[in-house]
């Protein structure tokens, strides 16, 4: 520490941090929703008899992989200060191609996942493209590309589902590896390989920066637009795979699934402490909120809570979350 | 200029006006009159203390000490609605107008003549109101239904103008409203000018060109440090006593004494003709490694401009720059950080710092991806160099990875300059360094321009302030509109010269005295 040179109250400060566990705890990021999601837990092993069991947890796991896959993509976009609103359109269109490709057109099952994971990869490319390259918001791009996607999902089968009974596919929504179900084994791999990117990475070091000033990320010589775009390529890459997810869990490819993706996206990125200004964020907070709301989502089925009401206490436990979060950080200021 | 208004009495005395900011005595002891039908001219360098002057009559400071009196009453504005409403209208430079609304809602905004219940406005009245304001002004060519900021700017200023007219203006102080316009646009608002001065309007104009002074004031008075140097009828004065009294000749520092040492003859950069839009036409120079160019002039002049078009901040329009005997036909940030140009921003939050990083992150933006093995950023290495570049700079902070927004101005101004210190680069660009920060650290980044240029870097100082531009540099351009008024080195450097060419001055000596 001798290095730096202290003022005095840096010092006072620095020694009062040091001295209690409790304040370094309550410094870190995601406490405030650690602490929900745990009080959740306890009081709903309460509440119900069938909450606190590993059958139940796996089913929470898998409740929250759809919206902890592309949560990780929306939250890498968020924290470049932009946003992506074609996440569930996007879904639905790979969940169409590969359906189509597989079914109808009989091709290989992994060329077809390839392809269609290509799909997210070709949404991303055109959103990033045109709003770098004609300075368009984010959102507006996004919103433009949403319909599209779904339209184009809509177009392909004239509106009508396709069943899929490829066994490659089906095991990617049902099987099991390791002891957990595959869909989860890929949510934790991308959740993974994200916040290592994000973390350890020049990459993420990028990201954060372009979300936090773009003009001075700029003129450090970093060329913003590329990085913005492989954001948004990441960001459909992460929804492709949510519908191929999707595709396997559900047996077919449905031309209306993922409808209000986005906004749960966007909502387990902002209960994880993203800022939806840019600049701050991070994967395990997204994770955090992904599973608070997959919690609050099997709790409630639990306890025969009708669904409408469900969505009203949802709605209330975004609000509280992201409320503690902003208070935090004030605090912390 | 028609005749000598002194012996009217003025419709506004200020008397003894005093005001502070922490750090720095603004306005002191300033007594001025002003008389209605009369254009009065205030001039002076930035920060002389003419627009706080302006703005504590405006009503939109409080001063610390002293008394306005409005036709003998002395009065006290508490907010700009209360000098307005007793006919006292300041027109910003940044006008501030509604953007989204037409010229004749601007006119009598806030105004409820035009008004009925519940909230209506009864546009063809207000319009033909509109309409023959401009008409009292001389002016017809401003199409009152267009949104503002469809305008030119020129317009925008008259409907301006035009506002402070409707609320009965007896005084309206026009803070550098030429700056941003083209000669025929001056032309007008001299015109509009006039006009307002045959109504018995009292006006202040303030400026930076002297021409402007003698072709259109009465009266003109000169403030340096907050206090009024000159005060005296136009015709009683002339440019070079009023040079004088801006620049305030003194003895220069030591520094200029020094024998010329003798530079390094290896040219670093090379400009020709550098334009960029209709803010630089035509700028040239070569710069040699360890050499120190300063480029000066007014706000405005064009030299923040030249910065940002050589690094490719922005883009220039023509010219030709050669980068160690390379020419570059398209500068890009990208492009001038990886051949070593090292770029600091006039504007540090804007566009220096990622206050929501860490002070590690801001530092190593530049070079972190060369820092990484399979793009993992080494961060032992980086920590290495992070530590070398915060100890050079005596930045101080607690942590490398404290958040950049939790820094003093000073520091964060240092961890701006540590970005391009812990690679070796041989050019550096800095536009105004030390602006908003504290004397101390000025002082100390100062001190380190010239290390570094000792060290071999050849440095741009882009800088408003005299004082910083003589510590530091060893060659002067002086722009004036665009265009290098003078070039000033060694002996020639002076504090009168770079003063005298700023304000578009002729290269002539000033008698002394």
């Amino acid at each position: 520490m001798g290095l730096y040179e202290l003022t005095a109250t840096d010092k006072r400060k620095n020694t009062l941090k040091r001295s209690s566990v409790f304040f370094k705890f309550a410094a870190l990021r995601n406490t405030g929703i650690l602490v929900l999601l745990v009080g959740l837990w306890v009081a709903l092993s309460f509440l119900s008899p069938f909450f606190f069991d590993s059958h139940n947890f796996v089913n929470i796991l898998q409740q929250s992989t759809i919206v902890a896959i592309s949560g990780v993509g929306m939250t890498l976009v968020i924290i470049t200060g932009g946003i992506d609103l074609s996440v569930g359109s996007v879904a639905a269109l790979t969940g169409m191609v590969v359906g189509v490709l597989v079914m109808n057109l009989h091709l290989w099952s992994l060329l077809a996942l390839m392809l269609g994971l290509m799909v997210g990869v070709a949404a991303g490319v055109i959103n990033g493209f045109l709003l770098t390259r004609f300075r368009l918001q984010p959102m507006v791009v996004t919103l433009g590309m949403m319909t599209i996607a779904r339209g184009l999902t809509l177009i392909s089968t004239s509106g009508r589902p396709v069943f899929v009974t490829d066994s490659t596919i089906i095991a990617i929504g049902n099987g099991t590896f390791l002891g957990l179900p595959v869909q989860v084994c890929i949510a934790i791999a991308v959740a993974v390989v994200a916040s290592l990117a994000l973390n350890f990475t020049f990459f993420g070091r990028y990201v954060f920066s372009i979300g936090g000033n773009e003009e001075a990320t700029r003129l450090s010589g970093v060329p913003v637009t590329r990085y913005k775009l492989i954001a948004y390529i990441i960001s459909g890459l992460c929804s492709s795979v949510v519908g191929i997810v999707l595709v396997g869990l559900l047996g077919s490819s449905e031309p209306t699934v993922g409808i209000g993706l986005e906004l749960d996206s966007i909502a387990v990125a902002a209960i994880g402490g993203t800022s939806l200004m840019g600049g701050v964020g991070g994967i395990g907070g997204t994770m955090l909120g992904a599973l608070l709301i997959g919690t609050l989502k099997n709790g409630l089925t639990i306890l025969d809570i009708v669904s409408y009401y469900q969505q009203v206490l949802i709605g209330v436990v975004i609000i509280v979350a992201v409320t503690i979060d902003s208070i935090r950080q004030r605090n912390q200021q | 200029m028609d005749m000598d208004r002194s012996d009217i009495a003025p419709i506004l005395e200020l008397r003894g006006i005093r005001k502070a900011f922490p750090g720095t005595l603004a306005v002191d002891h300033v007594d001025l009159d002003l008389r209605s039908g009369e254009i009065h001219g205030l001039v002076g360098h930035n920060g002389a203390g003419k627009s706080t002057l302006m703005k504590i009559i405006a009503g939109a400071l409080d001063m610390d000490r002293g008394a306005i009196r409005l036709r003998g009453q002395e009065v006290n504005f508490r907010s700009p609605r209360d000098a307005i409403d007793a006919g006292i209208c300041m027109v910003y430079q940044e006008l501030d107008l509604a953007p989204n609304l037409s010229g004749h809602a601007n006119i009598f905004l806030g105004d409820n003549r035009y008004r009925t219940w519940p909230g209506l406005v009864r546009k063809k009245q207000e319009i033909r109101a509109a309409s023959e304001v401009l008409t009292r002004l001389g002016v017809k060519d401003v199409d009152l239904k267009l949104r503002v900021d469809r305008l030119s700017l020129s317009n925008q200023q008259i409907i301006a103008i035009a506002k402070a007219i409707s609320k009965n203006a007896q005084l309206i102080i026009l803070d550098e409203p030429t700056s941003a316009l083209n000669e025929s646009e001056i032309r007008r608002l001299f015109l509009v000018m006039q006009r307002l001065k045959k109504e018995n309007v009292a006006i202040v104009f303030i400026t930076h060109r002297l021409d402007e002074i003698f072709e259109v004031a009465d009266r003109v008075t000169v403030m340096r440090n907050g206090t009024v140097i000159v005060d005296s009828p136009i015709r009683e004065t002339n440019r070079n006593q009023i040079v004088s009294a801006i620049a305030a000749r003194e003895v220069l520092s030591a520094r200029r004494d020094e024998a010329e040492k003798s530079l390094s003859t290896r040219v670093v950069l090379k400009v020709e003709n550098l334009q960029v839009g209709d803010s630089v036409h035509g700028v040239g120079f070569s710069l040699r490694s360890g050499e120190v160019l300063g480029i000066t002039g007014l706000m405005g002049c064009g030299a923040i401009d030249v910065a940002g078009a050589l690094f490719g901040a922005i883009k220039h329009t023509s010219g030709t720059i050669w980068h160690d005997g390379q020419e570059v036909a398209y500068p890009t940030p990208v492009s001038s950080v990886k051949r070593g140009i090292g770029f600091v921003p006039h504007d540090r939050k804007a566009q220096g710092l990622v206050l929501t990083s860490s002070v590690r992150n801001n530092i190593t933006l530049p070079i972190v991806r060369k820092l990484c093995h399979f793009m993992l950023v080494r961060r032992a290495a980086e920590s290495r160099l992070l530590e070398s570049a915060v100890r050079q700079l005596s930045i101080k902070l607690s942590k490398l990875g404290q958040r950049a927004s939790t820094l003093s101005g000073g520091n964060q101004q240092k961890v701006v300059f540590a970005k391009w210190l812990t690679e070796r680069r041989d050019l550096l660009i800095l536009c105004e360094p030390t602006r908003g920060i504290d004397i101390g650290t000025k002082s100390e980044i100062e001190r380190m321009i010239r290390q570094l240029a000792t060290g071999g870097m050849a440095i741009i100082v882009v800088s408003y302030e005299i004082e910083e531009i003589l510590n530091t540099c060893d060659r002067v351009l002086v722009l004036y509109e665009g265009n290098v008024a003078r070039e000033l080195s060694g002996r020639t450097l002076s504090k009168d010269q770079v003063v005298e060419a700023m304000y578009g001055g002729e290269a002539r000596t000033l008698p002394q005295g």
